[in-house]
Parts: C-alpha cells; sequence; structure tokens
C-alpha cells in the first residue's frame, strides 16, 4: 500500500464488508437452519397435496348373482403441455383411442398452452389405459360412479352413494365397511400456475369386497309391482312389503312405495332415504295375535280348544262391544258368542283375546313379547334402526294390557314382525332378517355372515309350533276367516289379518285411517315363504287386513309361484291342470239325463234331487256360465221340499 | 504486452471460474422447467454460456491492457456511457422495457444494459481522478469536480428508475472517498445527507415505501400481503425450505416458476434451495475469499491508482454481491441487483469479467511472494 492513503481506513472498509457478510451468514442460518421447518411447511403446502385416491366400490348382487349396483369407473383424458417430453407426443395412438382424427387432435394439442380435456367420462379397456399411461403428457383422472343395472329396483333399500365415495343410507351405508375399501393416497406436486409436475404414490387404492345379497331381484320386481298397484289402489300413503324365508331368516324381497317419500313425512329423526321396514313403527293390530297366542299356549295358560265368552254385551249393527269392569270398551267388528281360542284367532275377536290375555301376568306376557324380538332392534345394522315401543310390565294399566293382546299399544317394525312370524311358525328360533348372503374380498376370499339366529334357544316349545300353524291356516282356509281372500288355489296358506288404528297426534286414535297388513306364509305346513304386507294409512273406514292386504298377498303368491321355482315343491293339488268348462242347459232335463251329463263333463252336482222323475227347474251358475273343473253346479227340482 | 499466466493471480481467477460454473448450472436449473414448456429448456443456458465467453474474452482483453490506459479509457468513455444511460430515459427505436421497466438498449441482436458499463466506468476512472493530486479530496472545490460524474449517474438512475444501481454507486463513491482520503467531516456530512435523503425516498416514494413495508413484513411476520412481497418471500421460502443440506437437485419447488426472476436477481435463492445452508455457504464463502484476494491484491500494490482501483473492484463486486445476498435473504428491501458472475445478464457479466481483468492487470504488477523484496517490505511493516 502506498503511503499516500491511510491504512486505518482500508482496514475500516475490510472490517465493513466482512461484517455484513457475517451478517448474511447469520440470517442465512436463521432462515436455513432455526426456521427450516416453518418455511419447509409452507413450501409443502403451497406447492404439493396429498390427494386421496378413490377406491372402487365393491359390487352389490342379488343371491342369484345378478349385479344391482356396481361403480363404474369414468375417465376424463386431459393433455399437459407442460409435463416432461410433452411436445414429443406422437397423437396417433391417442387418436385412434380417442376415436377422432389425427389431424384435428394435432391441431388442438398444438393450440393447448395450459392443461387441456381431450375427453370426459371415457369408459377405457385396460389395455387402452396401459397405453395412455404411457404416453408423455397425457393425463387420466378417474371418476367414480354408482350404476344401478336394474333401474329402480330395491334402490331404496340399496341405498346411495356420496360423491366422495361413501355410502350415506340403506344398504350402502349399513355394508359400508365391507363395499368401501380403502382409498390410496399419493403426493401430488404443482408449479406456481397448478400444472400437475409430479405424482408420488405414497399407498395404493384396495378395492371394495362384492357383496351378494339375499335378495332375488325378479321377488324383488314383483313385490314392488304390487306393492304399487295396491297403494294406487287402496290409496295408502305408504306400503311395505316383505318376502323372507322363515328356515334361514333370508330376505328375499324388501321394498316400499311410494319410491320417493313424501317430504312431509320426513323429520328429524327419519330422512327421505330411510329404509321404513327398519324404521317405520305402527301399530299391528290383530297380527299381533299370533304373539298373545304363543304366549298363552306357551305358559299352558290356555289350549287351542278353550272356550271364552266373546259375547259382546251390546250389538251395534253388526259390530258387537264389550265394557269391561274398569270401563274399557273393546269392539269386535262381528260378534262372535261363545267361542274356542282357535275359532277367536280365526274370525279375530279382540274381545276374547283382551280376555284370554287377562289370564297371563303381565310380566310373563312381557317376557315372552320381548323374546319374540318386539320392542328391541334386530340389528340388521340398517341406519337408524328402531327398537319398537313396548312399554315395561310395571307401566301397564289393565285396559293397556288387554289392548296389546290384539296388537294396540304395542309398536313394531315390519321386520320385528316378519322376525316374530317366522320364529313361531318356523322352527321356533328368533333370526336376524338376513340380507346378506356372501361377500368376495378383493383378493378372492368368499366370507359368510354370522348366523342369523338370535340367542342359541328356541323362543318357543316346538309342540306349539304347528298349532299356530293351524290357527293361521284357518284363517285363510276356513269359512269366516278374516283372511280368505289370502287363499290362492293350489296352495296351501296361513297367515294372520290386522287392521290397526293410527294413534293420532293428539292422543287416542285416528277415525277412518286404518293400517291394513297381513303376515302369511305359505306353505302353512312347512313353511318356505313368509310375507309381510303392511299398508299404512289407508283413508277408507272399511279398510282392512283382510280386504285390503290380504288380495295383495295372494297376487303376489300366485306371481312368486308362476315366475319362480321357491313354491315348486309346495303346491297341493295334484293332477290334472284346471280347464274351464261351460255349463249347460239343464232346466228341463230329467234327473237321469243331468247325473249322465255330468259324469261325462268336467262339472260335478251339487245336490242329489229327491226322486228320479224330478226335473231340473233351475240351475246355478246358469247355463252358458264358464266354470272351473269340478266346479259343483246347484240344481233346484221340482217336488223339493223347501 | 505480453501475455503471463504465471504472472496473474490464480486465485482470483480460480474463484471467479468457481463462481460463473455455478451460476451457469444455476441458470440452468432455474430456467429449464419454464422453458421446457416451449420445448427449449436450454434457451437460457446457451444464451448465458455465450455471454460468459464474451466476458472471458473482455476479461482476457482488460487483463492484457495496463490498468493506468483502462481508466484513462473509462475516464475518456465515462461520458458516452452515461449518454447511454440518458437514452434509456427518453422514447427511442432503441429503448427495450420489460415488465414496465425500461433499462435496455438494443443495436441490432445485441441488448445491454447501460448502467453497467457507466458503473464499470465509475470504478475505472474516480481512482485516477483522486490520484491525480492527493490533497484533491481535501479542496471542497476539487471533491465537487471529482463528484459530477457520480451524481449524475445517480441522478439518471433515479429518473430510470433504477434505485438499486443508484444506492450501489452511491456506496461505491462514498468507499472511493473514504480511502482516498476524505477529511472525516466532510464524509460525515454526506452521509448525514445521504442518509437523510435515504430515508425520505423510503418513507414517500410509492415503490421504495411498499418495498419498505413488504421488506418489514416478512422480516418481522415472515409473511406477504400482497404483491409486492410476493418475489421475496418466496425466495425466503425456498431458502428455508432448503434446510442444511437442501433438497436434492432439480426438487426445489422455487424453479417451478413459484419465484419470478430466479435466474435473475432471486438466483441465490434457488441454489440456496437445492444445496441448502452448506451450499449457501460455500458459495459465501468464495465470494468472502475473492473479496478478501482483492483486497490483498490492492493492499500489497504500490501504486496509487492501482490501490484504488482494486479496492474499488472488491468494494463494487462486494456492494452487489452483499446488497443482492440482503435483499435474496431479506435483510434488505427488494432492490433489483445482480449477483455478480451468476445471475443470468450479459452486461453485469461481461463488465464483471472485465473488472476481474482490470484486477489481474495489477495483480500483475505486484511484487510475487517469493520475491526477496516483498519479504523485506513485509519485515519492515
Amino acid at each position: 500500500m502506498t503511503s499516500r492513503y491511510a491504512s486505518g481506513r482500508f482496514w475500516a472498509l475490510c472490517g465493513v464488508l466482512a461484517s455484513v457478510l457475517l451478517l448474511v451468514v447469520l440470517r442465512l442460518g436463521w432462515v436455513q437452519l432455526v426456521r427450516s421447518d416453518h418455511w419447509s411447511e409452507r413450501a409443502a403446502n403451497r406447492s404439493s397435496r396429498i390427494v386421496a385416491l378413490p377406491a372402487p366400490r365393491g359390487r352389490i348382487l342379488d343371491r342369484n348373482g345378478a349385479v344391482l349396483a356396481v361403480t363404474e369407473v369414468r375417465t376424463n383424458i386431459g393433455f399437459a403441455p407442460g409435463a416432461p417430453n410433452a411436445s414429443r407426443l406422437d397423437p396417433t395412438v391417442l387418436a385412434r383411442i380417442l376415436g377422432v382424427s389425427t389431424q384435428s387432435l394435432r391441431d388442438r394439442l398444438a393450440r393447448a398452452k395450459g392443461f387441456v380435456t381431450l375427453a370426459r367420462r371415457v369408459v377405457l379397456a385396460p389395455s387402452d389405459r396401459d397405453i395412455l399411461l404411457r404416453l408423455p403428457g397425457v393425463t387420466l383422472e378417474d371418476r367414480l360412479r354408482r350404476r344401478h343395472p336394474h333401474g329402480d329396483l330395491a334402490l331404496r333399500l340399496l341405498g346411495t352413494v356420496s360423491s366422495a365415495g361413501e355410502g350415506t343410507n340403506g344398504l350402502e351405508k349399513a355394508l359400508d365397511g365391507l363395499l368401501a375399501g380403502q382409498r390410496g393416497e399419493e403426493l401430488q406436486r404443482f408449479d406456481r400456475w397448478e400444472r400437475l409436475r409430479a405424482r408420488v404414490p405414497l399407498h395404493p387404492p384396495r378395492s371394495g369386497s362384492d357383496v351378494r345379497l339375499t335378495l332375488d331381484a325378479k321377488v324383488q320386481g314383483i313385490l314392488e309391482a304390487e306393492l304399487d298397484s295396491a297403494r294406487v289402489r287402496t290409496g295408502a300413503r305408504h306400503v311395505q312389503g316383505i318376502v323372507l324365508d322363515p328356515r334361514n331368516g333370508e330376505v328375499l324381497a324388501l321394498a316400499q312405495v311410494p319410491y320417493a317419500l313424501d317430504s312431509s313425512e320426513v323429520s328429524e329423526e327419519t330422512d327421505t332415504y330411510r329404509v321404513m321396514a327398519a324404521t317405520d313403527l305402527f301399530e299391528p293390530g290383530s297380527s299381533f295375535k299370533l304373539l298373545t297366542t304363543a304366549s298363552l299356549l306357551s305358559r299352558s295358560v290356555c289350549d287351542s280348544s278353550t272356550i271364552f265368552d266373546g259375547l259382546a254385551r251390546e250389538t251395534l249393527g253388526r259390530r258387537s262391544r264389550k265394557v269391561f269392569e274398569d270401563g274399557q270398551k273393546i269392539h269386535d267388528t262381528h260378534g262372535v258368542g261363545i267361542v274356542s281360542l282357535r275359532r277367536a284367532f280365526t274370525v279375530s275377536s279382540n274381545i276374547v283375546y283382551a280376555t284370554a290375555a287377562e289370564s297371563l301376568l303381565k310380566s310373563e306376557f312381557y317376557e315372552d313379547l320381548r323374546r319374540f324380538g318386539i320392542g328391541r332392534a334386530l340389528g340388521t345394522g340398517l341406519p337408524s334402526e328402531e327398537n319398537g315401543l313396548l312399554l315395561e310390565p310395571d307401566d301397564w294399566t289393565t285396559a293397556h294390557h288387554r289392548s296389546i293382546a290384539y296388537g294396540q299399544g304395542v309398536s313394531v317394525t315390519l321386520l320385528q314382525m316378519s322376525a316374530a312370524y317366522a320364529a313361531l311358525i318356523g322352527d321356533g328360533y328368533l333370526r336376524t332378517p338376513q340380507l346378506v348372503s356372501s361377500w368376495v374380498t378383493p383378493e378372492g376370499e368368499k366370507c359368510l355372515p354370522p348366523d342369523a339366529r338370535r340367542g342359541s334357544e328356541r323362543v318357543i316349545p316346538p309342540r306349539i309350533i304347528p298349532i299356530l300353524r293351524d290357527f293361521c291356516r284357518s284363517v285363510v282356509e276356513e269359512v269366516g276367516g278374516t283372511g280368505r281372500r289370502a287363499h290362492v288355489d293350489g296352495l296351501d296358506i296361513g297367515g294372520k289379518t290386522g287392521t290397526a288404528q293410527v294413534p293420532s297426534r293428539t292422543g287416542g286414535y285416528l277415525h277412518e285411517v286404518f293400517t291394513p297388513n297381513f303376515l302369511g306364509f305359505v306353505p302353512a305346513s312347512d313353511p318356505r315363504l313368509l310375507v309381510g304386507i303392511v299398508m299404512h294409512r289407508v283413508p277408507d273406514r272399511y279398510a282392512s287386513g283382510g280386504r285390503d292386504a290380504a288380495p295383495v298377498f295372494a297376487e303376489l303368491i300366485r306371481k312368486i309361484a308362476a315366475s319362480t321355482r321357491y313354491l315348486d315343491a309346495a303346491a297341493v293339488v295334484e293332477g290334472p291342470p284346471t280347464s274351464l268348462e261351460t255349463v249347460p242347459n239343464l232346466i228341463g232335463r230329467s234327473a237321469a239325463d243331468v247325473k249322465r251329463l255330468a259324469a261325462e263333463s268336467g262339472w260335478s252336482l251339487g245336490n242329489v234331487p229327491a226322486a228320479d222323475d224330478a226335473r231340473a227347474v233351475g240351475q246355478i251358475p246358469r247355463a252358458g256360465s264358464r266354470v272351473q273343473t269340478g266346479t259343483r253346479v246347484r240344481v233346484t227340482w221340482t217336488g223339493a221340499q223347501s | 504486452m505480453s501475455w503471463a499466466v504465471e504472472r496473474v493471480d490464480r486465485r482470483v481467477l480460480f474463484y471467479t471460474g468457481v463462481l460463473v460454473s455455478l451460476g451457469l448450472i444455476t441458470v440452468y436449473g432455474a430456467t429449464s422447467y419454464e422453458l421446457a414448456q416451449n420445448g427449449k429448456p436450454f434457451a437460457y443456458f446457451s444464451s448465458h454460456l455465450e455471454r460468459l465467453v464474451v466476458g472471458l474474452g473482455a476479461m482476457m482483453i482488460a487483463a492484457m491492457v495496463p490498468f493506468r490506459r483502462s481508466g484513462r479509457i473509462a475516464s475518456q468513455l465515462i461520458w458516452v456511457a452515461m449518454a447511454l444511460v440518458a437514452l434509456t430515459l427518453v422514447e427511442s427505436p432503441l429503448r427495450v422495457t420489460r415488465n414496465g421497466i425500461s433499462r435496455w438498449l438494443h443495436f441490432g441482436p445485441i441488448l445491454f444494459q447501460p448502467v453497467e458499463f457507466l458503473k464499470l466506468a465509475l470504478v475505472l476512472a474516480i481512482p485516477m481522478w483522486i490520484d491525480e493530486n492527493p490533497r484533491r479530496l481535501e479542496n471542497l472545490r476539487e471533491l465537487g469536480r471529482i463528484l459530477i460524474a457520480p451524481l449524475c449517474a445517480v441522478i439518471l438512475l433515479v429518473f430510470q428508475p433504477n434505485f438499486g444501481s443508484a444506492l450501489a454507486i452511491v456506496i461505491i463513491t462514498g468507499a472511493f472517498l473514504w480511502i482516498g482520503g476524505i477529511p472525516t467531516r466532510y464524509f460525515a456530512t454526506l452521509v448525514a445527507a445521504g442518509s437523510a435523503v435515504g430515508w425520505f425516498a423510503f418513507n414517500h416514494h410509492y415503490k421504495l415505501y411498499h418495498r419498505m413495508l413488504a421488506w418489514k413484513g416478512l422480516l418481522f411476520r415472515e409473511d406477504y400481503d400482497n404483491n409486492w412481497g410476493y418475489q421475496a418471500y418466496q425466495a425466503v421460502m425456498g431458502l428455508g425450505n432448503g434446510g442444511l443440506r437442501g433438497v436434492s437437485a432439480g426438487e426445489g419447488i422455487t424453479r417451478y416458476e413459484f419465484l419470478p426472476e430466479g435466474h435473475t436477481d432471486f438466483i441465490f435463492a434457488i441454489w440456496g434451495e437445492e444445496w441448502g445452508f452448506i451450499g449457501a455457504l460455500v458459495v459465501v464463502l468464495v465470494f468472502g475469499l475473492l473479496f478478501a484476494r482483492i483486497l490483498r491484491i490492492a493492499h500489497g500494490s504500490r501504486d496509487g491508482v492501482a490501490y484504488l482501483m482494486a479496492t474499488g473492484i472488491a468494494v463494487m463486486l462486494g456492494v452487489y454481491t452483499l446488497l443482492n445476498l440482503a435483499v435474496v435473504t431479506s435483510l434488505f428491501p427488494v432492490m433489483g441487483l445482480p449477483l455478480p458472475f451468476f445471475s443470468f445478464g450479459g452486461s453485469a457479466l461481461i463488465t464483471n469479467l472485465a473488472a476481474v481483468g482490470v484486477l489481474l492487470n495489477i495483480s500483475r504488477a505486484l511484487p510475487r511472494r517469493r520475491d526477496p523484496a516483498s519479504r523485506v517490505r513485509r519485515a519492515a511493516r
């Protein structure tokens, strides 16, 4: 250094430079070492995100393997010009897969400044997908959609899936654990303009299991159609129905109409997507008498031939009314007089059942009903399953005790009623109605649901079961039975009608609005199918289970028998199929003549003439009528005393 | 005028070589992603390489020309450079505007920033003026004559506006005055006046005020509120994301267009993210060694002009480097100064390399380490 310039100033300058340099180093240390985690987190948030990869949802199949719900992968095909080597994309292969001309695609790609979507919602073949994944700059975005190949069939029971792929109601929600699978995750990195630049797989998605239901699509279809026409015919607000196999609790069909529930029905507890068989309570009415009967017989309080005084103290036209000691008035639609318990069941006498139930202890009666599944949820897993309503016996008044005997003052779901019936007329074991028959994991392992039996003991002694079946059979097959309209030719039917009153919100019961229901099974001697029909709020003062619900049952069974094989072994009428005969004009013919005609043709003579020379003067059915083979024709003869 | 490699200072060459090499790599890293969108990922890299070759040529020429002649040429060309800077202030077909800033001129295919040449010219010319007469700085009139050129330059730059370069020239000039022997009272007055002007500018100039607000927010709250703070925020985020060892090369987020102008003024953030604190420290260290070496050359020179010129070059490179690093690490509001040898930008690269060339020429005149005379001189101190 020349002596002309002060050395001190030079060193001061060096000092300043050095200290600023040191300051920069300290600052770098602060940012890069001390605050590094803070900034890394912000950088990660800004430039990347973890994206969930939806897992393909399992299919829902019916018992025969028909697909009821399937998730379909639709793919959006895009092009990112910023991706590595995107400029080297050869459009010919892409154009072939997209089904467009190479030239138009080339123009489109050339125009692309940023990301472009080339095609939306394409169903891609796996081979095409492999090709596309290898093309530079081409992106595939999968969208999952739940499709129902059978349309509306069982849709309310199946439920819906949210856009996020979660079951939101119905079986989709109940079986979400099986169907949903496990989502995968990947890290996607972006540039400042949100262009995807890299994807890092974190873990792959695992698809859900295919679930095979116990439902039979054919039976389900028949049930839905029958319920729908019944609702139109009766004006009921809703109609519910269930078909199950009482031997194992498998539900073959479960339906409710209308398909979309009235929004006025929506309350905080229920939603329009509910499965009513599990959530909607109703007072069953007389169909509950089977449970009362089971309790009476199993407690040996009485037997089927025990005679009860069903005499009404007052008669009001055909209706009769008995006023009990405590002032409770119980009506019967038809006066029954003094009858056996069996006959009281056949004609559905409230008075007799109220009287009979008085001989049961409240606690015994309550205990039996609980054992039959009343007042507790069955554990089907369906969303918002109800417990039903059965008061503790300590809270029962005597009037309550009596009314429960004929199914008022107790609320049940259709599932509970059918489960109880299945136990009482089946093998005596209470079973949770089964909706799932099996499922297959993505690894191919087949799994079965746990046994449907609830409890290891029968809820009723086996000796009672044939008696109960006989009681039910008498309702349908005997004169005066309330369920005569449930009869189906060629089949042996058992069942019980119910015509429940609807509780009003203000207390008491509504007038002229009823809940007709019918629970029936076939064949009566060895039930293979149990059917429950409930019609909510039929606005008709003459509505009854026998008039409104039983015919639905009969039509349903007829169609199931005609188009499925479930009842093939159940037919009781053997021999040639019935055919139609034309009744000839018998009037004026001699007795011998009529006998000869009857022997030659398919119809039979209803009543024999008093004398051989008698002549026919009248006939029912009249001449020209077309009747079934075997029909008896009644003839009025000359000389007969009236 | 013979070229003898063994006579030039090899350490300066080495440090410079390290810095331009790292700069070249980082320019590629900073621009390849964005340019790949147009299919030309190497466009800036090759452009930078071309300018680097030109700059190395300039360095060789400057190293061959005796530094006093360089100084004389600079003091003659200084007004040409000033005129070119003035040209950027007026609308003309030569002027080039980018991002709303008019700092460039183009003559045919050649595009350049005249301010860089003005800066170099000042650094070479002022020592000539000061060394003419050792007592010049004590005379106010003489002092004023020396300050005419820097003052003109600063005024032009304020109007351009290019506050970063203006500030750099003010600091460089101040450093010259300081080591040139300006009386302390004059220097204190100038510093006080400069500080007042600076304080006023930062509080009343719209752009500077907002930059200062953004800087404060980033420094104390580690956040930004609006576009004023975005760039510096991204730079600090990048550096912080780098941590100790850095994310691996190519994995930094700043290069994915998050950091605007990542290849020029904020290139250090790109480097610092990918190589972390260690990598950043290496670069700062190389810069520090380079300055130390240059200052050592200055200290060892027996010629007044050489001393002032070498110190001036060290101060010029130092001011640009430190201001740039301070901006990138948000120790200082955003100023728009390139990082010497690193940043993309031909004019700065060429003039900085030319300055190194002048310095090499100065170093040739130094007594060698093995020279007994130097030992004697050291012993005498």
